[in-house]
């Protein structure tokens, strides 16, 4: 996993993201049982660091609920409001330059389906647009943004950043392949999530997302976070989540 | 319970600033062109260099 700078705190939460990643989808294949997220945090050597993965993982710790039916145990959605609690949106805003609004739109997605699956009112969505049009700012980085807001590509989740990705099947596949011609499978990955998504809504797509998905997963499928995302992708196009491995 | 302890050694501000710098991860800088893996070049150049020369024909 790439991390944007040096730093030991960077490194070890990209590492505990990793190990959290590792867990959900473990989760969703059924190898765990609740509360598994909790557990986590309790039995992780530092357990901030642990807190910091969920923040990281956000909307994706829920994986399991939204596609494998899994309980949310209320020592689990204890722990992700203890990981909102501990990083305030505020704080982590500030670290994220002026991409600050898809920290809200990411942390809008956890409040959400917390809410969904623990009660509570229904999470208030940010004031600021999830991703400016394609045509105004140019699709290159409108596709940017998009991969940052990939947790939010998941069966179950509607707002207004899914009704961005609906007008921009286009920008979309462009993107995903553009990604791929760089050889930056993170992002490809993350493109194609939401093609899946899209797919799965119903939007015709003017790319062979099979076979995109089968060459993203054979030349950069690797660490947790991404094999997360392929998960999530195939169980969107209707395919079992390890049919790349019988192939 | 989880949520009733004490988290020690955080420094929020910090902390929280860089989980937002991880959230928004920019696009990789592209990549070289793949080569092949082990890059056999120099090895091959190195065994042919190294290697005992041919008897001489008469």
């Amino acid at each position: 996993m790439k991390v944007p700078a040096a730093g030991p705190s960077r490194t070890a939460f990209v590492t505990a993201a990793d190990d959290l990643a590792d867990r959900v989808l473990s989760a969703l294949r059924g190898a765990e049982n609740a509360p598994f997220l909790a557990r986590h945090v309790e039995q992780a050597p530092d357990r901030g660091a642990a807190l910091a993965a969920v923040r990281l993982v956000g909307a994706d710790v829920f994986v399991p609920h939204l596609l494998a039916g899994f309980p949310l145990d209320g020592q689990d959605a204890a722990a992700v409001t203890r990981s909102l609690a501990v990083f305030p949106q505020e704080a982590v805003i500030a670290g994220a330059g002026d991409a600050g609004s898809a920290v809200a739109w990411r942390d809008w997605a956890v409040a959400e389906l917390l809410t969904r699956f623990d009660g509570g009112r229904p999470a208030v969505p940010p004031g600021e647009e999830p991703a400016e049009d394609p045509a105004a700012t140019g699709w290159r980085p409108w596709c940017a943004r998009m991969a940052g807001l990939s947790p939010l590509a998941i069966a179950g989740l509607d707002g207004p950043v899914h009704q961005a990705a609906r007008c921009g099947a286009l920008p979309l596949s462009r993107g995903a392949a553009r990604s791929m011609l760089r050889r930056d499978y993170l992002t490809a990955v993350r493109l194609i999530r939401w093609l899946a998504w899209l797919h799965h809504d119903g939007v015709p797509l003017p790319l062979d997302l099979e076979a995109a998905l089968d060459h993203a997963v054979l030349l950069g499928g690797h660490g947790p976070r991404t094999a997360l995302d392929i998960a999530v992708a195939e169980r969107l196009l209707g395919r079992p989540d390890d049919a790349h491995r019988r192939r | 319970m989880l949520a009733q302890r004490e988290i020690a050694g955080i420094g929020v501000g910090t902390d929280a600033a860089d989980i937002g710098a991880l959230m928004v991860e920019p696009e990789t800088a592209i990549s070289d062109a793949p080569v092949f893996t082990p890059n056999g070049a120099l090895l091959l150049l190195a065994a042919v260099l190294l290697s005992p020369k041919g008897p001489k024909s008469r």
